[in-house]
């Protein structure tokens, strides 16, 4: 067994799903993720020249270069290309469906979520990067303001922590309303299960993006709802309306599995026409796998 | 009102047992209790669920209603079936109640009275006819009752109040006739000859014979009727019987002082060798003796009481057999007369050699014939002298004396009867082939004691038209028992030759009391002091007329010599054996009550298609009768005794009052096995439907893989 087998177990979410104190399991998994790799996970930005230009009247008199004044007797405003910390939004969606665990994941997929979200805050806090959280179900439930402060680990490793499932999911309306609180680009991780209409996505992705905002959707399901595993004959019931359905699973199996089959492609397809990143997660999937997955699209991107 | 009509009618035998359909309430109970302990298994969304399974979901369903029908169906027909259903073959093609017609056809003759084990065939017959109204009524057809003995009488008519059904049924009661197959066959030919579309069922309750049964049904189709006929033998366990036919008495009345001869005709069944039977005689409703009388097996034999009549008068008898319980009320009733013994006197020229012959040989006969067909004793003795010994009678002996040869008549022996005549003696003078109208007419001498003279004897030989009796007045006491024509028209009798007798123009007194139509008398009255003389203008033998050899006759005779002889006697023969009973035409009659000497009541009401009650007097004995109208009540008392067919020449044969059965116990059993074939049990399909929806159960919950009985 080589040094980093220990930490590797942490990234199983069964092992996970026993620790009890988020912050230490955030760190396991971001720290077991990391063990090994060559590259330090520190990296630096910083402002860096572009070009000058001429002054036009209303250009702010502080970017004016004084200097290049004094040599050219000309006004220039010099112009930088602006190259700051990411600002990254954590976008979870705490609707009851989320709260759907099934029989084989150890984790819910809210609880698996929250735990991939807190180590991806641990990760770009700890690149000094700004992450700020919102939460919604029906409507937004909490924002916190993206910060790259030590202290700002702490209060997002908390919320995540405590996230109890909301009320019925209104996708789009909240997403919207989400979407209009980010006020600069950024890099923006959609957590949810996406049980809703595909046109709905579709537009949720759209207000997004809006902002030139660069967008990651972390599709998060069960085996369950992929696979459809049930046998026995019974009612099946709306985690979020309480509605209830009398079915024969095995019957339905192969149509449901084909039909979710489908879904999925066309919100994978909707994803790349819009230039979104989606990542389907399945709540067993470890930790590292998925953590891989990001920083690889990351890689991808830029 | 219409009753909707059933595929199929069901009827059950034992229906205390439909009592388990309330266990169909069980798999609805189960259902609605324990489909809530179906697993429920949370899901994120079923919105996604509900459009993939949308279809699947409503397919379940029906499914899971079906295997819900299934079980109820299944605790339905085990119910069912435990309660032992049963239909009738005809239920299943019963197309429309409105058009069915149920005819209801019962034997009540006298056999069905024969009580076994205590309840006679015609209350079974009842209690069947009861039950099979039952079964037909959710069919709501029309119904019709007939009962039939020797005569079918329809006593409901075509219609749909099954309680009036029911309550003339109630009402029908046993008759003391013979039953008789070919009148029903005949009657219900007749009814039923045309189709009106209405489908008719007939239900004939009878204990007669196969052989009946099929007779009656090959007549039926012979008619060309296809009539949908039920025969509902009557079962008898154990036929005994003992059946009084017929009371036979002389036509005329008893001789007082005189043992007279009761001949009791009875019929047996069931007895074995040497079992005897006692037979009451009852008279005056005192039992004055009993008889013993041996039984050597089955058939008809008859017995005969000999009783002494105290004295003259009208004797009601009945006699009944007993104590047998069998045949308590094995009864038959007559009326017998009992009149001083009259002596008559013929007195005849010669001496003939073939007894035919004589003048008097129809006369005497007509008299005596209950004498020449069985043992009876006649009221009327014969004495027959010739005419020189007259001189040497004490005539005043003799009530009558008949003279029908005239050969010798002088002054002398004219002035012998003119004295006897005066004295209370009557003559009745005839003639025939040895009268000798112009010798009588040139010595005057019989003509001036008849009161009138003869004239040319006129022939009416063939080709001539005959003469007939006419005009006839009824009102006379001779012949007010053939008033209407009752038992026989007196005109239709042929004379071809008489005498002219033309009365004197000074026997003022003189009555005609027959006519011809050649408006000549045939019977002339002549009072002479406290007696009177009788002529009849023609032969009393056939010589010159068919009257002898006509049914009439022997009523005729025995009327005549009563007119003569008993002048002031209380005429109680208002009825001859089997003549019709005629109810009178009045508007402002109610209804009439007959009570039958068998001592059934019964009531007509006035009826536009008959003015006959469907009865006649076959029964010797009393007919107690009683005419109610809006105002008053007349009440009548008739009695019938003398058989008008005895002058026929022939045994007599009295068919009324027969009550017979002429199956015996082998043909009845078969008839009652065939009964209850037409019953279709059903249990045995339904018990087999149960097994295969069984299966189908296990099947369909296994498909399901549902828990049992949810």
């Amino acid at each position: 067994m080589s040094q980093t087998e220990p930490l590797k177990n942490f990234l199983d979410p069964k092992t996970v799903s026993k620790i009890t104190d988020f912050r230490l399991l955030v760190r396991l998994i971001v720290d077991g993720f990391f063990m090994g790799a060559h590259r330090g996970p520190k990296q630096a930005f910083s402002l860096e020249y572009s070009k000058h230009r001429d002054y036009y009247p209303g250009d702010p008199l502080k970017r004016v270069d004084w200097r290049l004044f004094g040599k050219t007797d000309r006004h220039f405003v010099k112009q930088y290309e602006e190259e700051t910390n990411l600002e990254a939004w954590l976008v979870v969606d705490i609707s009851k469906s989320m709260s759907y665990q099934g029989s084989r994941a150890a984790l819910s997929k809210l609880r698996y979520a929250a735990c991939l979200a807190g180590a991806i805050a641990h990760w770009l806090l700890g690149q000094k990067d700004l992450v700020g959280l919102i939460l919604f179900d029906s409507r937004v439930r909490k924002i916190i303001p993206p910060s790259s402060t030590n202290r700002q680990l702490a209060i997002l490793l908390k919320e995540l922590c405590n996230l109890k499932e909301g009320e019925e999911s209104q996708f789009e309306h909240a997403t919207r309303h989400a979407a209009s609180r980010i006020k600069r680009r950024g890099l923006i991780m959609l957590f949810s299960d996406l049980l809703t209409d595909p046109d709905q996505i579709e537009k949720t992705l759209r207000y997004f993006l809006h902002r030139g905002n660069e967008l990651i959707v972390f599709h998060t399901l069960a085996h369950e709802e992929l696979e459809f595993p049930f046998k026995r004959f019974g009612f099946f019931e709306d985690m979020e309306t309480k509605q209830k359905i009398l079915l024969q699973p095995e019957y339905l199996r192969e149509e449901y599995c084909k039909q979710m089959k489908e879904c999925l492609e066309r919100i994978k397809k909707t994803c790349m026409r819009m230039k979104v990143h989606y990542e389907q997660i399945e709540t067993t999937t470890p930790f590292d796998k998925a953590l891989m997955r990001i920083v690889e699209t990351r890689k991808r991107l830029y | 009102m219409m009753a909707p009509l059933p595929l199929l009618p069901l009827f059950f035998q034992s229906p205390w047992f439909l009592a388990g359909l309330v266990s169909l309430t069980l798999p609805f109970l189960l259902l609605l209790t324990k489909s809530r302990t179906y697993r429920t298994t949370s899901f994120s969304s079923v919105d996604f669920l509900r459009t993939v399974t949308q279809r699947a979901s409503r397919v379940i369903e029906m499914k899971r209603l079906i295997l819900l029908l299934v079980r109820m169906m299944l605790l339905a027909l085990l119910a069912a079936a435990f309660a032992l259903p049963f239909t009738y073959k005809n239920a299943f093609f019963s197309q429309s109640a409105s058009r069915d017609h149920l005819i209801v056809v019962l034997d009540r003759s006298y056999s069905m009275s024969y009580r076994d084990r205590d309840v006679s065939l015609f209350e079974k017959a009842k209690s069947e006819i009861r039950y099979l109204l039952r079964d037909h009524k959710i069919h709501h057809p029309y119904v019709s009752l007939y009962v039939f003995d020797s005569r079918l009488e329809q006593v409901v008519e075509r219609s749909r109040d099954y309680e009036a059904f029911e309550k003339h049924l109630a009402g029908a009661e046993e008759s003391g006739f013979a039953g008789d197959i070919t009148a029903l066959t005949q009657k219900l030919e007749r009814e039923f000859r045309k189709s009106d579309g209405t489908r008719r069922s007939f239900y004939v309750y009878s204990d007669l014979s196969v052989r009946d049964k099929e007779l009656f049904e090959a007549s039926l189709a012979a008619s060309g009727n296809s009539l949908d006929i039920h025969w509902r033998g009557l079962e008898v366990e154990s036929y005994r019987n003992f059946v009084i036919e017929d009371i036979v008495l002389p036509p005329h009345p008893f001789v007082a002082g005189e043992e007279g001869e009761i001949n009791v005709l009875y019929r047996s069944y069931g007895y074995t060798n040497g079992e005897g039977v006692d037979l009451n005689l009852w008279v005056d409703d005192r039992k004055v003796e009993t008889l013993r009388v041996i039984l050597s097996g089955p058939g008809a034999a008859n017995a005969a009481f000999r009783y002494l009549f105290p004295g003259t008068g009208t004797y009601p008898i009945r006699v009944e057999a007993g104590p047998d319980p069998v045949s308590w009320d094995n009864v038959r009733r007559a009326v017998a007369e009992a009149e001083p013994r009259v002596s008559l006197l013929a007195v005849e020229a010669k001496t003939y050699a073939y007894p035919f012959d004589s003048p008097i040989f129809f006369f005497s006969h007509a008299l005596q014939s209950r004498q020449a067909v069985g043992d009876g004793k006649s009221w009327v003795e014969f004495v027959s002298v010739p005419t020189e010994s007259l001189a040497d009678l004490e005539l005043s002996r003799y009530p009558l004396i008949l003279i029908t040869d005239h050969a010798g008549f002088g002054p002398r022996l004219l002035s012998q009867l003119r004295y006897y005549v005066k004295e209370g003696g009557n003559v009745l003078f005839s003639v025939g082939n040895a009268f000798d109208a112009e010798g009588h007419s040139e010595n005057g001498h019989l003509e001036k004691f008849l009161g009138g003279h003869f004239g040319q004897r006129e022939d009416r030989k063939p080709p001539a038209d005959p003469m007939h009796l006419g005009p006839l007045d009824y009102s006379q006491p001779l012949l007010k028992i053939f008033e209407a024509g009752r038992f026989g028209d007196l005109a239709r009798i042929p004379f071809r030759a008489l005498v002219p007798f033309i009365p004197a123009a000074e026997a003022m007194d003189q009555k005609v009391l027959l006519w011809l139509d050649s408006k000549w008398p045939v019977l002339v009255e002549q009072p002479m002091g406290q007696g009177r003389v009788f002529v009849w203008t023609t032969s009393l033998n056939h010589d010159w007329n068919d009257f002898p050899k006509d049914p009439l006759y022997v009523p005729f005779v025995n009327e005549l010599l009563k007119y003569i002889v008993l002048p002031n006697a209380q005429n109680v023969h208002a009825l001859v054996l089997g003549e019709k009973l005629v109810i009178p035409q009045d508007p402002s009659l109610e209804y009439t009550v007959l009570k039958t000497p068998a001592g059934e009541p019964m009531t007509f009401y006035p009826s536009r298609k008959s003015e006959h009650i469907p009865l006649s007097a076959n029964t010797p004995g009393f007919y107690e009768w009683a005419e109610v109208y809006a105002e008053k009540t007349v009440n009548k008392v008739i009695a019938s005794n003398v058989d008008a067919r005895e002058s026929l020449w022939n045994p007599v044969t009295i068919n009324g009052g027969i009550a017979a059965p002429k199956a015996g116990t082998q043909s009845l059993h078969a008839e009652g096995s065939r009964k209850l074939s037409e019953r279709m049990f059903l249990y045995m399909p339904m018990l087999y439907g149960a097994l295969f929806l069984l299966l189908c159960e296990a099947w369909l919950a296994n498909r399901f893989y549902q828990p049992r009985w949810v």
